[in-house]
């Protein structure tokens, strides 16, 4: 039976909207954990702005980038990577589980796409902090800077996120599918979490082969380097029509390489 | 002894099995440590010394701490906790073998694989970061590779003894992260701690944390000599009795109180 466009769009909404009701209601059950998170990742948040001033204490410029501007960059990628850990990362971190026990069925046979229901079971609401930690970082920086930027480069501030959220999205979905030929695969997560990690500092402090993976294969500037720009009015529109470009074609990467993966699903429930 | 020696050997057997897991375990340890060397780089292509410290020497340093993390810093945490919590502890209960001892051979196989990543990564990366071997001697890699077996053990019983409150709470989840902030902050594993403002130096000379990570190093760069390492080591030593004895407390406690789920 074919649905239409419209019905079939509501049936997505209504299903990201009991995922994340369920999500929600996880947290007002476990209350203690949630707020230990938070208090965990504020801590962390605040080493790392430390370890950035211990660095700037030393030397007024870093890789071409001074102290606020360089924390400006650690504000964007706590936004831009929050926004992907916040919407997809638990759903995928679960793929490998799902495949080893062959419960990836269960999604497979469902009127949804397999992709959409694999990434956007779980919304992480703890990962809200961060990014709100980040738009304070970027806005302390800003002012400290007596930058004011106009309408135009927020909008581009919030475009560069999410091209960038989205080309990491399909990057860490990439990665996911690997479990599909490696069973026993759950630090998949922790190592695209180390990835992104990256991107808190310039890509150009990276010298050698890792600076060349992480600026043609892995395209960390994206993350911190293009919404620093845009916020800071240095973001030229071909920088933004590359961005998206980048999005489409792992997009498309991304689709065809799971297609050809799940050729090789053999399903290991009964 | 034979029976120890049948547990190492499965470990191991297990680490080999599962080594693409394991090399991605490897990965994780040591991205973080590169993404701030590589920080510390840069700032070193406009200043040639900071704080006592030349791009080799702290190359030199973070060196050090991948070498503890890959080699010497044990996780033994997870699955204890899970085994009391799910009551697969029984299983090893009820045979003729010490849970301790048995764990930390169980991660000592994990760490023998895990040299086989280490060695062929520091060749590769040694020509990125310009490493020069010019600030370190023969003994104090001797000396260094003796702080890699302390640290190791220290974190060992540090870890295990928290698994082991799982006897009476349902996840001490809350409590390592407390711990993990501790280490993030006191035991040089992201900054060396002689660039940290004096009151935190001081906070670290009086925990335990220092000799997971800052101690061997500073033994590495042979910035501890005389007196001052006699005394470190005799203090590391104290540390290591205390917590053998606080986890052989916490455990024989525990088990009284343990209620033995599952089946």
């Amino acid at each position: 039976m074919r649905v239409s466009g419209g019905k079939m769009f509501r049936r997505y909404l209504r299903l990201i909207f009991a995922n994340y009701k369920n999500s929600l209601m996880f947290i007002f059950e476990y209350r203690a954990d949630f707020f230990i998170l938070i208090f965990k990742r504020a801590l962390n948040l605040f080493l790392s702005l430390f370890l950035i001033n211990i660095v700037f204490l030393q030397t007024p410029q870093l890789a071409g980038w001074g102290r606020y501007e360089l924390f400006i960059i650690f504000g964007s990628y706590l936004v831009a990577v929050n926004v992907i850990k916040a919407f997809v990362d638990e759903g995928l971190a679960e793929v490998p589980y799902l495949v080893r026990t062959g419960r990836l069925d269960l999604y497979l046979t469902k009127p949804v796409s397999p992709r959409f229901l694999l990434s956007f079971r779980i919304f992480s609401f703890d990962h809200l902090f961060d990014i709100f930690f980040g738009l304070a970082v970027i806005f302390y920086s800003l002012n400290n800077l007596q930058a004011t930027p106009a309408f135009f480069n927020i909008f581009n501030f919030l475009l560069t996120v999410i091209f960038s959220s989205l080309v990491f999205y399909f990057i860490y979905f990439i990665f996911i599918t690997f479990s599909i030929w490696f069973i026993r695969l759950d630090n998949l997560r922790n190592l695209f979490g180390n990835i992104l990690d990256m991107a808190r500092v310039p890509p150009r402090v990276y010298k050698g082969a890792v600076g060349f993976i992480f600026t043609f294969f892995i395209p960390l500037a994206f993350i911190s380097v293009f919404p620093t720009e845009a916020i800071l009015d240095l973001l030229s529109f071909k920088m933004l029509f590359l961005e998206l470009s980048a999005a489409l074609i792992f997009n498309f990467i991304s689709v065809r390489f799971w297609e050809f993966a799940l050729k090789y699903y053999t399903s290991a429930s009964s | 002894m034979k029976k120890y020696f049948s547990i190492f050997d499965k470990s191991l057997q297990t680490a080999i099995e599962y080594r693409v897991e394991g090399f991605i375990w490897f990965l994780t340890e040591i991205v973080p440590t590169l993404v701030i060397l590589f920080f510390w780089s840069a700032a070193f292509r406009t200043k040639t010394t900071i704080s006592g410290y030349n791009l080799a020497s702290m190359t030199a340093y973070y060196f050090g701490v991948m070498a503890i993390q890959v080699l010497a810093t044990p996780h033994p945490e997870d699955s204890m906790t899970r085994d009391i919590q799910d009551g697969t502890l029984n299983f090893y209960l009820i045979k003729p073998l010490e849970i301790v001892s048995m764990r930390f051979l169980g991660e000592v196989a994990w760490k023998v694989v895990r040299l086989f990543f280490l060695a062929p990564f520091f060749f590769l990366t040694f020509a990125i970061f310009d490493f020069s071997f010019a600030d370190i001697n023969f003994p104090q890699v001797g000396l260094f590779s003796l702080g890699l077996v302390v640290s190791f053990v220290l974190q060992y019983l540090i870890k295990l003894a928290i698994s082991f409150v799982s006897f009476w709470v349902v996840d001490p989840w809350g409590i390592f992260s407390f711990f993990d902030l501790l280490v993030m902050l006191f035991s040089g594993i992201l900054i060396p701690l002689d660039l940290l403002p004096v009151s935190i130096q001081t906070l670290a000379n009086i925990l335990p944390f220092k000799f997971f990570y800052f101690f061997p190093l500073t033994i590495l760069l042979g910035k501890i000599a005389g007196a001052r390492l006699y005394f470190s080591l005799l203090l590391q030593f104290f540390w290591i009795i205390l917590s053998l004895i606080s986890l052989l407390i916490i455990k024989k406690r525990g088990l009284r109180s343990y209620a033995a789920f599952g089946g």
